[in-house]
């Protein structure tokens, strides 16, 4: 059993007619990536629907996991940030369009705000109910940040826990001016000769950035390089790639509206989902 | 500096015979404009001089511009209010101003504007200026010298009146027997093919023929009175003294800003696409800087502006002239100035004997050249959708101005791609958002993904990441994420494939079989098929398909019979088979080849993700044990699924096992089946996925489509393999 890269993992939950299998659905998920579940319920809720709640949690209870339910009230995102923080929660699961509307993409979604504010790792599922125990490719941002390295690492024990056969840590190159400027065979020439020193330097790092870990017969870990702008093109080669899950590491601010206005890194990722998407928090250590 | 002194008289030579041509030309172009004729001779000499000196273009010839009559002429009018004269002044302060943009425009390097324009709208402009120029110029060339009209619809209607006058003789009878005279020739020079004829450029010939009839008459040796002094060519007695100067009284004015606009705006654009278009000619293959063309062209225009002439600009046809003759670098450029400097200086008396009609006939059939009914049909060829917008820019480019000719075309032809709701929410979305991805292959080739849609108002961007891209790269142009490709994008494209195959490089487009078109036309836009839209061939399906019939496969139209066979493999075990397109199958000895483009799906991990691949499928007549072999693994799983996931080391060929992973069933077997030969004949090709199942094969490499080359190595690969397994 490959070890687990999360411990404490928390959803919320809402009474509608999908409830069961959502909480259902959110099991078989901590079984695969973490120890403990919590659920989050925020408001109030009659009797009869708590009594109905207590009932599916004992049908859940299992011997490998230990499932508990957490009352909130109060706003829907301060419960849950809030209850993230006091039950050392390390995964948050939540669902998530594939595509915001455009209202939507300027309010901001409730993910998004959870994106935006949390502090823990935050799991988006494009399609909830879908979950299966196997997963194909899974792409890895490889930019050069303190804070990739946790980030492969999380990533790599997911790739075991899921038994995905392909890791591919992506570095997005952002051609600078004297590689755009390209007007003629002269400036062409110095152009990919810059491009070839600079794909160069940033394979040997991505190399290294790998090295610790080993290409095995269940998977295999591979580095490509992309052109073009940051935080965009790793979505779309995620996309090209037919890849199931993207991880990214957690923004370094926290995002406000006007980086949605003027799009940029992580959010011409959350503005489309190309996949499902794990954006880990990193812990100092 | 070096090359200046290295091909010096194939350039010398170039740069005489085009400016034997530009002499007609400019003078025409500059009378057609409304302006005098020496202003043309001064753009020029002008932009020949500066532009040869500081240009980035190699073999491009500047001069005076078509598509500026229209734009020079209509500054003229509406600027001088009824008097050309004054008009003309102003104007010149216009064109110093254009100038000083259009250098602005290629300092910060905005060169790209160019491709900013939908091509059937910009095609539609350019007709529309053909027509513009032949309206005025029919008249001239009958022998009207004067028609009095304010646009060219009015002069398109009072041709009549004016044939009317030719038939009653109310004009000189040399006229129009010079005129007429002028344009059989030129229709004639453009049919003969070879021979003596052709080494004159056709306009030389024309006007040759008009000098040498007037001195005929003049001798009287025809029974014609000579022609007058208003049908001859007036060049001021002192060229140098008599320079026209630029009134700037009218600067600031709401016309004159216009008047700098669609000046620089034409200029620009007509040059542009003559770089564009020389780029293709240039015997050496040499990428021209645009931006600094630019910059060097704004500095002759302001110049030119300063001393009385109008705007230079790159003129394709004296450039491919240029480099029929066998030019090489700008000093060809540079010559042709300095030739017909020398003209206009040392015989003006024989400039002004050319006579007016004779230079009508040639700017007659250079408008007709621009609005030649293969034009229409060229476009009509392509679509409805772009005949439409050619037209209506056409239209409105005729009963207006060229900017609102040529807004018109791009608002009909953005409005035409938002007409059904999804396409107009991708556009909408996706506007402001960068849509291109590169990357390298691991096989050493350049994936260009492009996404959402790809039309003429994104089209820089994939511009852009193709410049950066050496033109003898393998490059894989991918639409399979787009939901539509408009034409103007398609057409750039053939030019980059043009440039990417001469220089020995390979453009492949992948991803444009899901999308249809209306019409069979390789250009025609591509969008995803409906109900009015049935599904039509993409240039790769009519490769692969004219691939098949030369070969003699058959097509295969039932593909549910490939279908089970497909399904019979493991690697299909957890997927979904979608469908499976361009099924082609042969007979091989006694076993079969089949061909077919898959798209399938695997519904993992909450998201389902589409995948496609071309693959060949080998059928025998005799078991096969069961393995799969691969490099990169993808097959493991299939490997896993079937329960013999353990990689095998046949122990004769440990080279071969290092490369390759090979999992099998049952080792016995499959030491007898791996003969030195089958191990020989895998390490010769590149490495596929291949599995067996029964007495069946299933042969593919990439997780995508595969490019036409792609394509003919696979199945050169399977027919080989085929044949090998069948022999022993």
């Amino acid at each position: 059993m490959p070890t687990k890269p999360f411990d404490n993992i928390a959803t919320a939950i809402a009474f509608s007619p999908n409830l069961e299998a959502n909480m259902h659905e959110s099991v078989r998920i901590t079984r695969m990536l973490g120890h403990k579940l919590f659920f989050i319920h925020v408001g109030e809720g009659t009797e009869a629907e708590k009594e109905n709640l207590h009932t599916i949690l004992a049908q859940l209870a299992t011997d490998d996991i230990e499932v508990k339910l957490i009352w909130e009230k109060g706003d829907i995102v301060e419960a849950l940030l809030r209850s993230c923080a006091d039950y050392a929660i390390d995964l948050l699961v939540a669902g998530a369009q594939p595509r915001e509307g455009l209202l939507r993409y300027y309010m901001g979604s409730i993910a998004r705000q959870l994106v935006r504010k949390t502090n823990c790792s935050i799991l988006l599922m494009t399609h909830p109910n879908k979950l299966q125990s196997r997963c194909g490719k899974i792409v890895v941002n490889g930019i050069a940040h303190p804070k990739t390295p946790q980030t492969l690492a999380v990533a790599v024990k997911v790739a075991n826990c899921l038994h995905a056969g392909e890791l591919i840590v992506v570095e997005e190159v952002v051609p600078d001016k004297a590689m755009e400027n390209v007007a003629d065979d002269k400036q062409l020439q110095r152009a990919n000769e810059m491009r070839k020193n600079k794909v160069n330097r940033e394979q040997d790092r991505l190399n290294g950035l790998v090295s610790p870990f080993e290409t095995t017969e269940e998977l295999r870990i591979d580095t490509k390089i992309l052109f073009g702008k940051r935080g965009y093109t790793i979505g779309h080669f995620t996309q090209t790639a037919c890849a199931d899950l993207l991880v990214m590491n957690s923004p370094d601010t926290k995002l406000g509206f006007l980086d949605r206005v003027f799009t940029h890194g992580l959010e011409y990722v959350l503005s489309e989902l190309p996949s499902d998407l794990l954006i880990v928090h990193s812990h100092e250590k | 500096m070096k090359q200046w002194f290295q091909d010096l008289s194939p350039n010398l030579f170039s740069g005489f015979v085009v400016s034997l041509i530009a002499l007609p030309l400019s003078l025409g172009l500059a009378l057609a404009s409304g302006a005098p004729p020496v202003a043309g001779i001064i753009a020029a000499i002008v932009g020949g001089l500066v532009i040869s000196f500081l240009g980035g273009s190699y073999v491009g010839i500047a001069g005076p511009g078509n598509g500026l009559v229209v734009a020079t002429l209509g500054a003229i009018l509406a600027l001088g209010d009824g008097d050309m004269v004054q008009g003309f002044l102003y104007t010149l302060a216009a064109i110093v101003v254009s100038g000083g943009v259009i250098f602005l425009l290629g300092l910060f390097k905005v060169g790209v504007v160019g491709d900013f324009f939908p091509s059937a709208a910009v095609q539609g402009m350019l007709a529309a200026i053909g027509l513009i120029i032949m309206s005025k110029q029919l008249h001239v060339m009958l022998g009207e010298i004067n028609p009095v009209a304010s646009s060219a619809t009015e002069l398109f209607a009072l041709l009549p009146a004016t044939l009317e006058r030719l038939f009653i003789h109310a004009f000189e009878p040399l006229a129009w027997l010079t005129g007429l005279g002028s344009l059989l020739i030129l229709v004639l020079h453009s049919f003969v093919k070879t021979g003596i004829v052709r080494k004159f450029p056709a306009p030389v010939l024309a006007v040759g023929y008009a000098i040498l009839l007037n001195y005929l008459a003049s001798i009287e040796v025809l029974p014609f009175p000579t022609l007058q002094a208003e049908y001859l060519i007036r060049l001021p007695e002192n060229i140098v003294k008599q320079l026209a100067t630029p009134d700037f009284s009218k600067a600031g004015e709401y016309t004159f800003f216009m008047a700098v606009f669609s000046l620089t705006f034409i200029a620009t654009t007509e040059s542009l696409l003559s770089i564009k278009a020389i780029d293709k000619l240039d015997p050496k293959r040499r990428r021209s800087n645009v931006n600094r063309e630019l910059r060097a062209i704004g500095l002759a225009t302001v110049v030119s502006g300063f001393m009385g002439g109008l705007n230079p600009v790159i003129a394709i046809a004296r450039s491919s002239v240029n480099v029929n003759n066998g030019a090489t670098w700008r000093s060809s450029n540079f010559f042709q100035a300095f030739f017909l400097a020398g003209f206009v200086l040392l015989f003006p008396s024989f400039l002004n004997r050319i006579p007016l009609p004779a230079l009508a006939a040639i700017l007659v059939f250079t408008g007709y050249r621009l609005a030649s009914p293969q034009v229409f049909q060229k476009i009509a060829s392509v679509g409805l959708e772009q005949l439409i917008i050619f037209s209506a820019t056409l239209l409105a480019t005729l009963f207006t101005d060229l900017i609102t000719g040529i807004a018109c075309g791009m608002l009909l032809t953005l409005l035409m791609q938002l007409n059904t709701k999804d396409r107009a929410a991708v556009i909408l979305r996706n506007f402001f958002k960068p849509n291109t991805l590169l990357f390298l292959e691991s096989s050493g080739q350049y994936h260009l993904s492009v996404r959402a849609f790809s039309n003429f108002t994104n089209y820089v961007r994939l511009k852009k990441r193709l410049d950066t891209l050496p033109t003898n790269a393998a490059l894989v142009v991918d639409f399979s994420l787009c939901q539509f490709v408009d034409y103007s994008v398609l057409e750039h494209l053939g030019t980059y494939r043009d440039s990417f195959e001469k220089s020995g490089g390979n453009l492949e487009i992948i991803g444009l079989d899901d999308l249809t078109a209306r019409t069979a036309h390789p250009l025609a836009p591509r969008k995803k098929p409906h109900r009015w839209l049935p599904n039509r061939n993409s240039r790769r399906q009519d490769a692969i398909s004219t691939w098949f019939k030369e070969r003699s496969w058959s097509f295969h139209e039932d593909e549910h019979v490939l279908r089970k066979k497909m399904l019979h493999f493991r690697y299909f075990a957890d997927k979904q088979l979608d469908g499976l397109r361009n099924v082609a199958v042969l007979k091989e000895g006694e076993g079969e080849v089949w061909f077919a483009d898959l798209d399938y799906s695997q519904g993992e991990l909450l998201t389902k993700s589409y995948l496609h691949t071309s693959a060949v499928l080998l059928t025998f007549n005799f078991e096969l044990p069961f393995f799969v072999l691969d490099k990169e693994n993808v097959l493991h799983r299939t490997a896993v699924l079937a329960g013999w996931a353990a990689q095998t080391n046949l122990e004769n060929f440990s080279d071969f096992t290092n490369n390759f992973k090979l999992k099998v069933e049952n080792e016995e077997k499959i030491k007898e089946f791996f003969t030195w030969e089958l191990v020989a004949f895998f390490e010769a090709h590149k490495p596929y996925h291949i599995e067996s199942h029964d007495k069946q094969l299933l042969i593919f490499e990439k997780q995508r489509l595969a490019t036409f080359p792609e394509f003919t190595q696979l199945i050169n690969f399977a027919t080989g393999l085929s044949k090998l397994l069948q022999n022993r």
